[in-house]
C-alpha cells in the first residue's frame, strides 16, 4: 500500500492548485518541487488572469501576496525612437473579482504552497525529479537522488521547460531543436521604483496597477519580439519575450530586451529624475506556444500532464497568458484523479476523463480557435513595418511642417506605402489580424 | 573552423548584472549541463550563444587556441539552449534539488 495516493511533480500555481484541490477532497498527496523554498526557481512576466483558483481559496485576492490588480492596460507599437501607445480604461476591472492580478512568482507561489500545506498536502521541497518509475506501461510514481515514491497517479506539472514529458516520449518534436519554432524566450527585469513615484508616474492608487505589452518594431535583423511592462507595488516588471526561431547568429537574446529597455518611451518610465533605476532582478523563462500541438498525449496509465509542460500558453499578441491555463488545468487533473480514485482504475481508459474536460474547457477551444494565430503574431510586417509606418504617419499628420496638409487617412497610407506595406499587404494583413 | 562572431562582444554588462542573483552553486562533478565542446567547433551557427540570457557560452582562447567555454554557474535554468543546439552537443539536466538560481521575485 502506498503512502499516497497521488504524487504532484512541480510547484507552480497548476501543481499546487491541483494539490490543494486533492487535498480538500480528502486525498493523500504529496507535491515535490526541485525549488527550496517552493516559488523559488519559478518565474513569469506576470498577470495571473481571472478568477480560477476562487474555486479552492474563495478569497485569495484578498489574501495572496498580490502587487497589484490590473486596472489599465496600454498597447504600444515602438519603433526607433517613436512610441504610439493605446491607453485602455475600463473602470469594471477596478471592482472585484479582479480580472489581473500582478504577481511575482516567487512570493505568490510560496504563499500558495503555504496554502497547499494548511489543506493537508504533504510538500517536499528542494527535491528534483530525475525519473518516473515506469513499469508495465503505468507509470508508478518518481525517482529522485535514487530514492522511490510512489503512488496509482502522479500528476506532471513540471513546467516549460519539461523533463518528464521528454522520458515519456510523449513531446511531439524528436527532440528539443526539433520544436525551436514552439517556443519563445521571457527575459525579464525586476526595476525598482518607490512606491509614491510609480503611483504618480503612471497614476495609480492602492492596488490599481497597469499592464502593458508593446510590439517591438525596433529591432533588429529577422528578430520578432513582443515587450511588457508590468506595475508591481514597489518596483516595474520589465521583459521581452523573443521567438527562439527568429535568433540569428549575431543577435543575442540579452541585446532585444535592452534595446527594449533603452528605447525612449520606456526609459523614460524607468527614471526617477536624470537616474536610471537599479534592476534588483533579471531572469529568464522558457514561453511554451505549441499549445494544442505540443503533446501527442496528456495522460496515460497512471499519470497527466498540465500547465506550460503541455503546452498550455496562449497568446494572442495583445495578452499572454499560462498561469490561469495551468490553475485550470491543475483542477482538472485533481478531479479526474479523485474520481479515478473513487474507482480504483488509474488506466488511460479512466484518466481520459482528464482530457475530456480539458476539451470542454476553455483552455481548449481557446488554443483550438487560436492554433493559427501565429500566422499574424510571427507575421515580420507586425514588427517590421506597421510600428514604423503608424509612428511615422500620425507623427507627419501631426506635425507642422509649413508644408501643405494631407487628409490623416492618405497620410498614413503613404507611410505604410513607404514602409513596404502597399494596399495587397494591407487586405493580406488584414485578414492575418482576424485570427487575433 | 567556423566564424567566431561574439569574439567582439562585450559580455561585461550582462555579466555584471548577473550580480543581484542569488545561486546554489553545486560542485562541477554535479554540473547540471553538460556541453561536448569538441561539437560546437564545427556548428556553423552558435545560436546557443544568442539564445543564452545570461551568456553561459563564450568562445575565449585557452591556450593558445580559441574554445568554446561553458559555464554552468552562471545559469538561470531557462533551457533555452537545450533548444537552440541542433548539433547535440548540450546534454541537459535540472540541477539537483535546491542547488541552482534561487529567485526572490521570479
Amino acid at each position: 500500500m502506498d503512502e499516497y495516493q497521488v504524487i504532484v511533480v512541480g510547484g507552480g500555481v497548476g501543481g499546487i492548485a491541483a494539490s490543494i484541490k486533492l487535498a480538500q477532497a480528502g486525498v493523500k498527496v504529496v507535491l515535490v518541487d526541485r525549488g527550496s523554498p517552493v516559488g523559488s526557481k519559478n518565474l513569469s512576466g506576470g498577470v495571473l488572469w481571472g478568477n480560477d483558483l476562487t474555486e479552492i481559496l474563495p478569497n485569495w485576492q484578498d489574501e495572496a501576496p498580490i502587487e497589484r490588480f490590473v486596472y489599465n492596460k496600454k498597447v504600444g507599437f515602438l519603433s526607433e525612437n517613436d512610441a504610439t501607445v493605446l491607453d485602455l480604461h475600463f473602470p469594471e476591472w477596478e471592482k472585484k473579482p479582479y480580472v489581473g492580478s500582478i504577481v511575482l512568482r516567487a512570493r505568490f507561489d510560496a504563499w500558495l504552497a503555504e496554502e497547499a500545506k494548511k489543506a493537508g498536502v504533504v510538500v517536499l521541497e528542494g527535491i528534483n525529479v530525475d525519473n518516473l518509475i515506469i513499469e508495465d506501461n503505468y507509470v508508478r510514481g518518481i525517482i529522485s537522488s535514487g530514492e522511490e515514491l510512489r503512488a496509482p497517479v502522479t500528476i506532471i506539472m513540471d513546467g516549460a521547460n519539461s523533463r518528464l514529458t521528454h522520458e515519456l516520449g510523449i513531446r511531439k518534436g524528436k527532440n528539443l531543436s526539433e520544436e525551436k519554432s514552439k517556443f519563445a524566450l521571457g527575459v525579464k527585469e525586476v526595476i525598482s521604483l518607490d512606491r509614491e513615484t510609480l503611483e504618480e508616474r503612471f497614476n495609480l492608487q492602492d492596488k490599481e496597477g497597469v499592464a502593458g505589452e508593446f510590439v517591438l518594431g525596433n529591432q533588429s535583423n529577422e528578430v520578432l519580439a513582443g515587450g511588457f511592462l508590468y506595475t508591481n507595488y514597489d518596483s516595474i516588471s520589465l521583459g521581452i519575450i523573443v521567438h527562439l526561431d527568429t535568433l540569428g547568429t549575431k543577435d543575442r537574446s540579452y541585446e532585444v530586451f535592452n534595446k527594449f529597455k533603452e528605447h525612449p518611451y520606456i526609459s523614460k518610465l524607468l527614471r526617477k529624475g536624470d537616474v536610471l533605476m537599479d534592476h534588483v532582478e533579471y531572469g529568464a523563462h522558457l514561453v511554451p506556444e505549441g499549445g494544442i500541438n505540443t503533446l501527442t498525449r496528456i495522460h496515460g496509465n497512471g499519470y497527466m500532464v498540465g500547465g506550460d509542460a503541455a503546452g498550455f500558453i496562449f497568446s494572442n499578441g495583445l495578452v499572454i497568458q499560462g498561469m490561469n491555463y495551468a490553475i485550470k488545468s491543475g483542477l482538472l487533473a485533481a478531479k479526474a484523479t479523485k474520481a479515478a480514485l473513487d474507482k480504483k482504475d488509474y488506466s488511460e481508459l479512466s484518466l481520459i476523463e482528464y482530457t475530456k474536460m480539458i476539451e470542454a474547457s476553455f483552455i481548449y477551444k481557446d488554443l483550438k480557435k487560436f492554433s493559427k494565430v501565429h500566422k499574424m503574431t510571427k507575421n515580420k510586417n507586425l514588427f517590421k513595418i506597421y510600428p514604423k509606418a503608424i509612428n511615422e504617419g500620425l507623427k507627419r499628420a501631426l506635425s507642422e511642417t509649413n508644408q501643405p496638409k494631407n487628409h490623416l487617412y492618405k497620410t498614413m497610407l503613404n507611410s505604410l506605402k513607404e514602409h513596404g506595406a502597399g494596399l495587397f499587404t494591407l487586405l493580406k494583413d488584414a485578414r492575418g489580424a482576424m485570427r487575433l | 573552423m567556423s566564424n567566431f562572431t561574439d569574439m567582439d562582444d562585450d559580455i561585461g554588462p550582462i555579466k555584471n548584472k548577473l550580480g543581484v542573483l542569488n545561486y546554489n552553486i553545486d560542485d562541477e562533478t554535479h554540473a547540471h549541463i553538460k556541453v561536448n565542446t569538441e561539437v560546437c567547433e564545427k556548428c556553423p551557427h552558435h545560436l546557443c550563444i544568442s539564445g543564452c540570457p545570461v551568456r553561459c557560452f563564450n568562445f575565449m582562447e585557452v591556450d593558445g587556441e580559441v574554445k568554446m567555454v561553458f559555464q554552468y554557474e552562471d545559469c538561470v535554468e531557462c533551457g533555452t539552449c537545450d533548444i537552440m543546439c541542433d548539433q547535440g552537443a548540450v546534454s541537459w539536466h535540472n540541477p539537483r534539488g535546491s542547488f541552482g538560481i534561487q529567485y526572490e521575485m521570479g
